[in-house]
Parts: structure tokens; C-alpha cells; sequence
């Protein structure tokens, strides 16, 4: 727990990164906004990620989720919000913290993974090739939600 | 009356006598029936007080405990604590001192004093065997518990004084041996004393007796085969006694000091057996040279149980069959788990950071240094032409790596005649930051020099030497500063007067020549792949493209102070002046290092790093995450993720 400490100091020190505990009293649950990276159909939209943190972290990988029916992405299951990323899974080393987690997050926007979709229809897409087809199927998800 | 007799042993049964109304009324009966109940409750609680009364004063917990507390003021604990106090004394005595080991015994005094322990030891085993039951026990089990303690003290000198660890009896510890002889003095006194006891002392005075023996002959390596005899010689004699009189025969205590022991036999004899079927099957008697045991899982392991086991001979049985039954028990799991690797050999890394070992990197130099010798000359132009446009980025990459007084600082050194180098230079310089054209015809110009002074050199001097490049280096510089005999970069025992003869008087002055050394790896490298440069600076070539191979910009930055010595301190670079000045650089760079990144454990950023782990000798954990890693499981390291081998625990001596 005095690991989760010491990352809030850094990441507080730090004005640039929009990564913050929901409540300034428990550092259980973090919240973090990430920017759709350019040259993405993500381009110009802001995600909100949803961080809980496990009793045994950094032994184990803090789980992650973008708001559920927010996210159009071949690793993120579009209903529930939950990301495949090997990272959070079996991938997960201590040495990795909070802040690296939210930047393998953003990174995954611009290279969206096939081989491990969690959104089948973008999946197929997205293995087809077709890539036209594909942003702009993530834009018409995203502009829906405006 | 009838009824009176049948309750015999319970007359406060028999309350037929006792009433509070007279008659036979239902009334009557009523008060009368509970009366009698508890007039018979109570004459049986106060005749259970008055029997147990009467047999004993104490009930039999408070009993135990005076036994124990009896013991711990019995003169055998006294003396089994103050030995223990005395032997940890003699045995941190070399510890407590210099280096020197205090205690001196000559090979007679050792001799002496173990015999002086063998025959008490042999006299109270013979009287022992005689005396057993006599009713003077008490005082001559006092007598022999003390030639015991004797053994333990001559044993423990004499290997203190020999540096070695004293050989014990894992078995018979003096403390459970003073136990023992306090229950078997208690049992003298009640004249109870049986022969079960007997054995136990026996042997464990024989397993002195072989201490002493092994130790006078300076054969400790043989301790285990003797050790192993005499507890299978025991383990059958008491599978004797068992057989003939039934498993309590053997006191509780014995049993349990023999089970570990009985438990290790059959595990290994277990597993033994099923290594031999295994081996059984895959007999083919047609082709004996086709049975590939190798295939079998076991195979290694009983191929080197003896390293696994890891034992040098003068361990004792119980712990030799104790560790081997456990590395057979964890079965598969050792070959997962890091178990039986803990045993294994030590592997040694296999880099070491070229910073702190100069020497070494030099050397390194010295296998590729000529390998183009027979190369014609090639014409310097063509790669001049063809590397034109990177001078610029290499200049100004020097620019911002360097830093800038060195620069001033040198030019200064550099320049015996009073010209105003520095300024042309710095203009050179600042040149080449806005002009890449003019900056080129200048290094053309040095590069041409350069040229010349290589040509001069004779090879076979430089041949020989490990240190080329830095002669190389050096013989110009010298030329320019005209200190030459005083500054050559060879350590005193290497240092060869003919090769500083041979390596004066050669070239010119070349000014910034340095920067175009330390710029020029990324660029010359290209150059060389193309197969051209000429000889002199084809040995620099050599070197520097060794160097530039792996990106290593920081190894010449980490010559830069050899030069800056050189220029700064009109004299010759020692092995040991280096290994001065570098010190302080070590310093300053573990202060940059602990500044910027801290040694923290990467995992819990809350202790220090002590960790390093193998076979990727990544340095980022403490123990105390690597032991909670280790318990859920991890077996790749945090940092690289590759395989964990093991590990090295790095102690802070300076604290």
C-alpha cells in the first residue's frame, strides 16, 4: 500500500497527466482520462478509464475498464468496457505502475491488436484489412454517443 | 445386607439407612429419594479426595511441572548451558579478533587432547556397559556426562584453532543428551532404570568416539561412511529388539530421535527401487547400447546425487539421508522450483561493467587491433566524399556532448607556440555549427596530418602492445605539446622503453585532433564498412568501430577523462593514478545515478535494493519482494522477464 503512496505523490507532482484517485481518501479506485491519440479514428475524443487496485497490487495487475458502451476497439469489449491487454493479464510485472499502465492503455488505441479481439465485428474487420471499414465504424460508434 | 455387599467398593451407594421422614408414605419417599442422592453425591466426592489424598500429595500436571523445573536447576542443565556458553565463546573467538587466528595448536597438542577425550570416553562406555543397574548410577552418570561435555570442548578447540566448523552430532545434541541423562539419573534414584536407555547413551558416545577418532587421523572426509555404519548397525539392533519384544521395548524417546532417520532409509530405498525397475524396463539385453536412460526423468538426478546432495564426507547420517530424502520428496516441484538449484553450482556472470575495468577493455582492443594491416592503402578521399554531409551532424553532436571549457581548456594546452589557436579552433568550431563546408576543409586538413602520422608509425612496436590506440592517440598529442616521454598511457609493468623511443619524433601538431577521434566513431565505422581509410587511421578505425558497433558513445566519454589527466597534468598516466582519479569519478557518478534514479526496490520502492538475480543479472528487487514473488509464483524476473536461475544477495560492507 506504501508503493500506492509514493505513485500518488509522483503522479501528483506531475500537472500533465490526468490520472487521480476518485476520492482523495482512497486510493482504491483512480480514474484517468486519456486522449484518442492522432491519426486514430480516435482522434478528438477523450476516454475515461475506471482503475480498481487490487489488495495484493503491484503483486498483481490493477484492474482496468473503460466506461461500459464508450470504447469501439478490437481489444476492448464494447458492451462491458473490460480490455484485453496482456499487461493487465498474465503480463503484469510488479515493476510496472499505475502511470505506465494508463500509457500501455493509450498506446493500444493506436495499435489495436487482432490477434485478440474482445469486439468480433471490428476484429473481423480489422483482419479482412479493410481499414476504411474499420474507421469508420469506430467513428460512427463514437459519434452515436455525442 | 444383600444389598450392602454388592456395593462393595462404593458404600456411599448404600443410603439405605439415611432418612429425614420415617415411614413408607409416597410423602416419604418424595423427601427421602433426593436425600439419599445427595448424601451418596457427596460421600463419593469426599472419598475420591480422600483416596487421591492418600496416594499422591500433588496431582500429576503440577508433579510435571516440578520435573521440568527440576531439571533446569539439576547440575546437568547447569552444565549443559555454561558448555554451550563456552563453546560459542571459543567459536566466535577468531571472529572477535584480527585476521590472525588467536588459538595456535601444534599437530601433537591436538593429538593429545583428543586422546585425552578417547580414553575417558572408551573407559565410560566399558563401565557403562557393566555397571548399568548398579546402585551408584547417580554419581556415574554425572562422571560420563561430563566426559562428554569434555569431547564438545576438545573437539570445538581444536577445530577453531584449525579454522574449520566442529563437528557435531545432529542427533545428540548436548542439550537433548542432558535431558536424557537428568530422566535416567531420576530413574536411578527410583531404582527403575532399564536397559532401554543404554543403547541411546552408547551410541551416542560412540558417535563421539568416531568425531574424535576422524579428527586424530585428519580424516573427516571419512566421518560419514563411519557415521552411516554405526546408525545402521543401531537401526537393525533396535529392528532386534523390536521383533523380539514388541515395539515398547524401545523407549519413546529413542523412537523418536530414530523415526527421521527410518523415514530417510525408506524414501530413498523407495525411490532406489523404482529407479532400478525404471532402468529394468528400458533394458533391451539384444542391444545393451540402446537403453537411453537418459530418457528417464530421474536420470540426471542419479547421475549427480552426490552434487545435489552436496556434502563433503563429514557430515553426519541423519543429516545426509535427511537432505536427500527432501530433494526425492519435492519430486517434480525441483525441477520447477528454484529447491535443488539452490545446491547447484555458481554461475558467474558474464559482464562486468567495462567502466570499472580498463584494463580490460583494452585488452579487448588488442585481439582486432590489426586485422587490415595487409590492406592497400586506400584512398582517404573516397570516403571524404562520400561522408561529407555527416561531419556536420558529428561536429555538433560533439558540441553539445562536450563539454565546452574542456574544449577552451585543451586548446590552451595544446598550444606551446603562443598561436591563437583557441580562437581559430573555437571558430572552427562555431563554424561548424553554421557552416558545414568550411567546418569540413579544416578536419579535412588535421585528417590529412593525421594521415601522415600514421604512416610514420612502425607496426611491430605497436603490435605488441595492448594499448594501441591510446599510444597511437598519444604519440601525437605528445608531438604537439613536445612532452612526449612523460605522458604515455601504459601502466608501470608494461611500460617498454623502446616502444616510447620509437613512437617520438613522429608527426605534427594537429590541432582538435581529439574531437575528431571522439566524433568520429559513427562516421568511420560507415567508413570502414566501405572498406577503405588508410592505415593509421585504420587502427583507430579498428578500434573505434569495435566500440561504435554497440552505440557505445559512453565509452569514449569515459576516455575523456584519461585525456582531460593527460592535459591538464604534464606527466605520465599510471595504472594506479587512473584507478585515483577514477575513483572519485565512480563517486560522482553513483552520486548521479542515486540523484536521479534511486536504488529503491522497483516493486515496493520502500527498501533497498539488494537482489541481483540470474542467469539476466538484472539488479531491481529486494529480498523481501523477491521472497513474496517467489511465493505466488513468479519465476521470471520483474524487469526482463527472462527465467530465473537464482539469485545474489548484495551485502552493504561499508555500514
Amino acid at each position: 500500500m506504501s508503493r500506492l503512496i509514493k505513485e500518488y505523490k509522483t503522479i501528483n507532482a506531475q500537472d500533465d497527466i490526468l490520472l487521480f484517485p476518485e476520492t482523495a481518501d482512497n486510493l482504491n479506485n483512480w480514474t484517468a482520462m486519456i486522449t484518442g491519440p492522432p491519426n486514430t479514428p480516435y482522434e478528438g475524443h477523450d476516454f475515461k478509464l475506471y482503475i480498481s487496485i487490487p489488495d495484493a497490487y503491484p503483486n498483481s495487475p490493477p484492474m482496468v475498464k473503460f466506461h461500459r458502451e464508450a470504447m469501439p476497439h478490437v481489444n476492448v469489449n464494447y458492451e462491458t468496457g473490460e480490455i484485453c491487454l496482456d499487461i493487465l493479464k498474465g503480463e503484469w510485472s510488479p515493476v510496472y505502475n499505475l502511470l505506465y499502465t494508463v500509457q500501455s492503455i493509450e498506446r493500444l488505441l493506436s495499435e489495436p491488436n487482432a490477434d485478440s479481439p474482445l469486439n468480433l465485428e471490428l476484429g473481423i474487420l480489422m483482419r479482412e484489412g479493410d481499414k476504411t471499414a474499420y474507421d469508420s465504424l469506430v467513428r460512427y460508434y463514437l459519434q452515436r454517443q455525442k | 445386607m444383600s444389598a450392602n455387599n454388592s456395593f462393595g467398593s462404593m458404600p456411599y451407594l448404600n443410603q439405605t439407612g439415611h432418612y429425614i421422614i420415617k415411614g413408607n408414605s409416597s410423602f416419604a419417599n418424595v423427601i427421602n429419594g433426593p436425600y439419599k442422592m445427595l448424601r451418596s453425591f457427596s460421600g463419593a466426592v469426599s472419598l475420591q479426595y480422600q483416596q487421591a489424598h492418600d496416594a499422591t500429595e500433588f496431582s500429576t500436571g503440577l508433579r510435571q511441572f516440578l520435573n521440568i523445573l527440576g531439571f533446569f536447576f539439576s547440575g546437568y542443565a547447569v552444565a549443559c548451558f555454561a558448555t554451550a556458553m563456552l563453546l560459542n565463546g571459543i567459536a566466535i573467538l577468531p571472529n572477535s579478533r584480527t585476521r590472525e587466528n588467536p588459538l595456535r595448536l601444534s599437530a601433537w597438542t591436538r593429538i593429545y587432547l583428543h586422546v585425552t577425550a578417547i580414553i575417558p570416553m572408551m573407559v565410560a562406555i566399558f563401565l557403562l556397559n557393566r555397571n548399568w543397574g548398579n546402585q551408584s548410577m547417580d554419581i556415574f552418570l554425572l562422571k560420563m556426562y561430563y566426559v562428554i561435555i569434555w569431547s564438545y570442548i576438545v573437539e570445538t578447540v581444536t577445530s577453531v584453532a584449525a579454522g574449520q566448523i566442529p563437528l557435531e552430532s545432529s542427533d545428540y545434541t548436548i542439550f537433548e543428551l542432558s535431558i536424557q541423562f537428568y530422566n535416567m539419573k531420576k530413574l536411578s534414584n527410583a531404582d527403575l532404570i532399564s536397559h532401554e536407555y543404554l543403547s541411546d547413551c552408547t551410541v551416542a558416545m560412540l558417535s563421539r568416539l568416531l568425531i574424535h577418532i576422524v579428527e586424530i587421523f585428519s580424516a573427516r572426509e571419512k566421518r560419514l561412511i563411519g557415521s552411516t555404519i554405526l546408525n545402521i548397525g543401531y537401526l537393525s539392533y533396535l529392528g532386534k529388539v523390536t521383533y523380539e519384544r514388541g515395539p515398547f521395548a524401545i523407549s519413546s524417546s529413542t523412537k523418536f530421535r530414530q523415526i527421521p532417520k527410518l523415514f530417510g532409509i525408506l524414501v530413498v530405498g523407495v525411490s532406489a527401487i523404482c529407479y532400478f525397475l525404471a532402468c529394468l524396463v528400458r533394458i533391451n539385453p539384444l542391444y545393451l547400447n540402446r537403453t537411453h536412460l537418459e530418457d528417464l526423468k530421474f536420470h540426471s538426478f542419479m547421475q549427480n546425487w552426490t552434487t545435489h546432495v552436496n556434502f563433503k564426507g563429514d557430515e553426519d547420517f541423519l543429516l545426509v539421508i535427511s537432505r536427500l530424502a527432501m530433494l526425492l520428496c519435492s519430486g517434480t516441484n525441483s525441477s520447477d522450483k528454484a529447491m535443488h538449484r539452490e545446491f547447484s553450482n555458481v554461475n558467474i556472470p558474464n559482464r562486468i561493467n567495462t567502466d570499472y575495468a580498463i584494463s580490460d577493455t583494452l585488452f579487448q582492443v588488442k585481439e582486432h587491433r590489426f586485422d587490415n594491416d595487409s590492406d592497400p592503402l586506400p584512398d582517404s578521399n573516397k570516403y571524404r566524399s562520400e561522408k561529407d554531409g555527416n561531419w556536420f551532424k558529428y561536429i555538433l553532436l560533439h558540441v553539445l556532448i562536450q563539454n565546452p571549457w574542456n574544449i577552451i581548456h585543451r586548446l590552451i594546452f595544446r598550444n606551446p607556440t603562443g598561436v591563437p589557436v583557441d580562437d581559430v579552433a573555437l571558430g572552427n568550431v562555431m563554424k561548424s555549427e553554421t557552416d558545414s563546408d568550411v567546418e569540413d576543409t579544416v578536419e579535412f586538413a588535421s585528417d590529412s596530418e593525421l594521415d601522415e602520422t600514421g604512416e610514420t608509425i612502425e607496426e611491430d612496436h605497436i603490435e605488441d602492445n595492448a594499448y594501441t590506440w591510446m599510444l597511437l592517440e598519444n604519440d601525437l598529442d605528445d608531438n604537439e605539446n613536445s612532452s612526449s616521454e612523460d605522458s604515455e598511457y601504459i601502466p608501470e609493468d608494461m611500460f617498454v622503453e623502446d616502444e616510447l623511443t620509437n613512437l617520438e619524433n613522429k608527426g605534427e601538431s594537429l590541432i582538435d585532433k581529439e574531437i575528431i577521434i571522439e566524433d568520429k566513431p559513427k562516421l568511420v565505422s560507415e567508413q570502414y564498412a566501405n572498406n577503405t581509410g588508410n592505415i593509421s587511421l585504420d587502427n583507430q578505425i579498428d578500434i573505434i568501430e569495435l566500440r561504435s558497433q554497440e552505440k557505445d558513445m559512453g565509452w569514449f566519454l569515459s576516455l575523456q577523462s584519461i585525456f582531460n589527466f593527460h592535459l591538464t597534468h604534464a606527466e605520465r598516466i599510471t595504472r594506479s593514478k587512473f584507478s585515483e582519479m577514477k575513483a572519485q569519478d565512480a563517486k560522482n557518478n553513483m552520486d548521479a545515478v542515486n540523484s536521479d534514479t534511486d536504488l529503491l526496490c522497483a516493486v515496493c520502492k520502500t527498501n533497498e535494493r539488494d537482489i541481483i538475480l540470474w542467469p539476466c543479472n538484472c539488479f531491481a528487487m529486494c529480498d523481501a519482494c523477491r521472497i513474496s514473488l517467489s511465493l505466488r509464483g513468479y519465476d521470471t524476473c520483474v524487469c526482463c522477464r527472462r527465467a530465473v536461475d537464482g539469485y545474489s544477495k548484495i551485502v552493504d560492507t561499508s555500514k
